[in-house]
């Protein structure tokens, strides 16, 4: 009986215990649910104020883009109209006029310089800077930034010794932004420095198998205390306020530079000591990663990417370097890509890939040889028409025109008659009709006045709608073409100009104060043939690229 | 007091003595819970107390000693109810150490209200410190634990035991050394 009342007992303990769990299971599992429900809405609330903030965010990119556009586009005027004034008063001998409109243009391109900081920083801020990586040669990329640079390390009577190591080769990256930054850095060794030296060395390593480019930047002037350095990458902070007033600027562009060095994979590092000079260097990947095209690197081979935009390029099918490299240097002079082949077989199929405006052949090669290229470019359809010009030891002249080759150049070769065919050949035919497409009437003037300058035939049209007038009353060899217009914009104009089976072939250059962004790259990807940024050239430089593009489409349209 | 200890200290009693033992404890504890526990509930500690105080009347075993023989045979039950806290663990000392940084912190996870003791740990090659703390002054059962930890390693290590409280156990201080074996 004890036994049993034992039994019964612990039987209600167990009992009343389970109970009590389930009880207390209960009540976690409403918690439990309270909680989720609490973390629900937290998350609703999260994801609308992500929401907010990017409806913000692209509110203010919006501005920001719209801002620079009606910010630049009288920057421009002022600047182009400054430097023609310029000219004009040097030309009719009004000394006492140069000096002052110098004045007003260096102070339009300071505001613009500024104003571009400005906007590309808030843009790296809000991780809308896009990228546009593309392959070029370091060596040409050095030799430009260096060019443009020499005012300014003239100015303090600085000298540049520039250092670049064998074999650079090409990189991918950004280029423009690459420029920018190395501008920048250069600048302000010159800025900081007087009757010094500054070194530019270049070079090319090999790290944890990836490439790397490292530009470094060395210069013999003021230096920086430990203090100073601190500060340096800093937005808004210069060394000192006094540097500011003494030296000029704001302090931006360091912070920029380092910036785009970071987006793009890699850095820019600083060591000084004060009174002993400083140096910068940027260092990154020799291809950087494009954020947008991860996977479309093309199979075949660096060459075809290696092609600049924009620039005609003169194919080089020789076995030896030598020539490779001399060619390269000068026809880099000229402003004309090259793109190097080392044997027959690889020169056909980089002929087939790239469609150069002009093949130089080598006759004695090994394996194919000259004549059996030549035979097999002629006998295809599609490549027949681009002038091979045979560079050989021996005289066989008449072999190479019976071949069908356009002329022929005597080893070693003649620069100054290269540079006759390259004009016959490559830079022939430059009077066309161009059509200039842009609302503001100050730089539609400009531009005509560039292009007549240029021997070009020029129609306006000071909207989309005018311009598909223009371009039906008579049709243009090439268009320049504004994208931010009243009535019709620029991205219409192509969607239409795009629609019509005659127009379809002609070349647009867009040429515009807007920042693009991806999207709207997008929407003008494989339609246009070249985009210039106003903002980012002076006149003489626009004038260059326009010149180039111009050249290139009229060797397209032969 | 976390249901799971007033469970598992009644199968102690029942194993180690009897389920008589365990029903008569229980009846003349007169608990207010009625001796019902479930492992994820919580109780009044004070019904830990009559319990064992009623098992030291009915087995005539003093408090302390009982207290300290369910610390090491508690320790013997975690070791198979929770071997997740064990994984990697190889020596007394490396377990001992871990009681406040990890095993108190999985503790928390399941039983957010649970009140924990505090250990302090300051360790020497062969040598360590443990300063126990707690309102509950359960310093014996902090023993028990200790020493069924050592057994459980098979270590031989000498335990010191020094009463910085005034005799309320509330703060107390275990000096451990390892022994060298002969």
């Amino acid at each position: 009986m004890n036994e049993i009342e034992l039994l019964n007992r612990m039987l209600e303990r167990e009992k009343q215990a389970r109970k009590a769990a389930e009880t207390l299971m209960e009540q976690k599992s409403r918690e439990l649910y309270e909680v989720n429900q609490g973390l629900r809405r937290l998350a609703e609330e999260l994801t609308e104020a992500r929401n907010l903030a990017s409806q913000a965010n692209e509110a203010k990119s919006s501005f920001l883009a719209s801002m620079s556009h009606e910010l630049r586009t009288p920057l421009n005027a002022i600047i182009g109209y400054s430097e023609i004034l310029a000219e004009e008063a040097e030309d009719s001998g009004r000394q006492d006029m140069i000096a002052d409109l110098k004045k007003i243009c260096s102070a339009g391109k300071h505001l613009l310089a500024l104003i571009n900081d400005i906007l590309d920083l808030s843009k790296i801020e809000a991780g809308k800077m896009d990228l546009y990586i593309e392959s070029f040669e370091v060596a040409s990329m050095i030799e430009e930034v260096v060019s443009t640079v020499a005012p300014l390390i003239e100015k303090n009577a600085n000298v540049l010794e520039l250092r670049c190591a064998e074999g650079l080769g090409t990189m991918r990256a950004d280029l423009t932004k690459l420029r920018q930054a190395m501008f920048n850095l250069l600048s302000n060794a010159s800025k900081f420095t007087v009757r010094g030296a500054i070194t530019l060395s270049v070079s090319r390593e090999r790290t944890d198998g990836v490439d790397w480019m490292s530009f470094s930047v060395k210069d013999s002037g003021i230096g920086m205390s430990p203090e100073q350095m601190g500060k340096l990458f800093q937005a808004f902070s210069q060394a000192e306020v006094s540097t500011s007033k003494t030296y000029g600027g704001t302090g931006l562009g360091l912070v920029l530079s380092r910036r785009i060095c970071q987006r793009m994979g890699g850095d820019v590092t600083a060591e000084s000591a004060p009174g002993a000079g400083s140096t910068f260097t940027i260092r990154l990947p020799a291809e950087v990663a494009d954020p947008k095209l991860r996977s479309a690197s093309p199979a075949d081979g660096t060459a075809a990417s290696a092609v600049a935009p924009g620039l005609p390029t003169v194919l080089v099918i020789d076995d030896d370097s030598v020539v490779h490299d001399l060619m390269h240097r000068f026809l880099d002079k000229l402003g004309l890509h090259m793109v190097g082949a080392a044997s027959g077989e690889e020169g056909l199929r980089l002929a087939k890939l790239i469609r150069p405006a002009l093949i130089t052949l080598d006759v004695t090669m090994p394996g194919l040889d000259g004549w059996a290229v030549l035979t097999a470019l002629k006998a295809d359809p599609e490549l027949a028409p681009i002038p091979v010009i045979m560079a050989t030891g021996s005289e066989d002249k008449n072999m190479g025109f019976a071949f069908g080759a356009a002329d022929y150049l005597t080893k070693p070769i003649n620069r100054e008659r290269l540079s006759q065919m390259l004009q016959k050949f490559v830079y022939a035919r430059l009077a066309c009709p161009v059509l200039v497409v842009e609302d503001d009437p100050a730089l539609r003037v400009l531009m005509r006045g560039m292009l007549e300058k240029e021997g070009c035939v020029v129609a306006e049209a000071e909207n989309g709608r005018v311009a598909l007038e223009r371009v039906g009353e008579n049709r243009p060899e090439l268009i320049l073409l504004d994208l931010m217009m009243p009535e019709m914009d620029g991205f219409t104009f192509i969607e239409a100009l795009r629609q019509n089976e005659v127009w379809r072939a002609i070349p647009v250059v867009v040429v515009t104060a807007k920042d693009l962004t991806a999207e709207d790259r997008g929407r003008l990807n494989n339609r246009v043939r070249h985009v210039l940024q106003k903002g980012s050239y002076s006149r003489d430089e626009l004038l260059q690229r326009m010149h180039e593009q111009i050249v290139t489409c009229l060797r397209k349209t032969v | 007091m976390k249901g799971v200890l007033f469970a598992e200290f009644l199968e102690m009693v029942e194993d180690c003595f009897s389920r008589e033992i365990a029903d008569r404890i229980i009846v003349a504890s007169d608990l207010p819970s009625g001796g019902a526990y479930t492992s994820i509930g919580t109780y009044d500690h004070t019904e830990m107390v009559q319990l064992v105080t009623q098992l030291s009347v009915a087995t005539g075993t003093p408090v302390p000693v009982l207290v300290h023989s369910f610390g090491k045979y508690l320790f013997g039950r975690f070791v198979i109810l929770y071997p997740q806290l064990f994984e990697g663990v190889e020596s007394a000392y490396s377990l001992l150490t871990k009681v406040d940084s990890y095993i108190h912190v999985e503790v928390q996870k399941l039983y957010a209200d649970a009140e924990l003791p505090r250990f302090e740990c300051a360790s020497e090659p062969g040598r360590l410190t443990m300063i126990y703390q707690s309102t509950r002054g359960l310093a014996d059962f902090a023993a028990g634990l200790i020493d069924g930890c050592i057994e459980h390693y098979g270590e031989t290590i000498d335990v010191q035991r020094e009463d910085l409280s005034g005799g309320r156990g509330t703060r107390v201080r275990f000096s451990l050394t390892q022994q060298e074996i002969p």
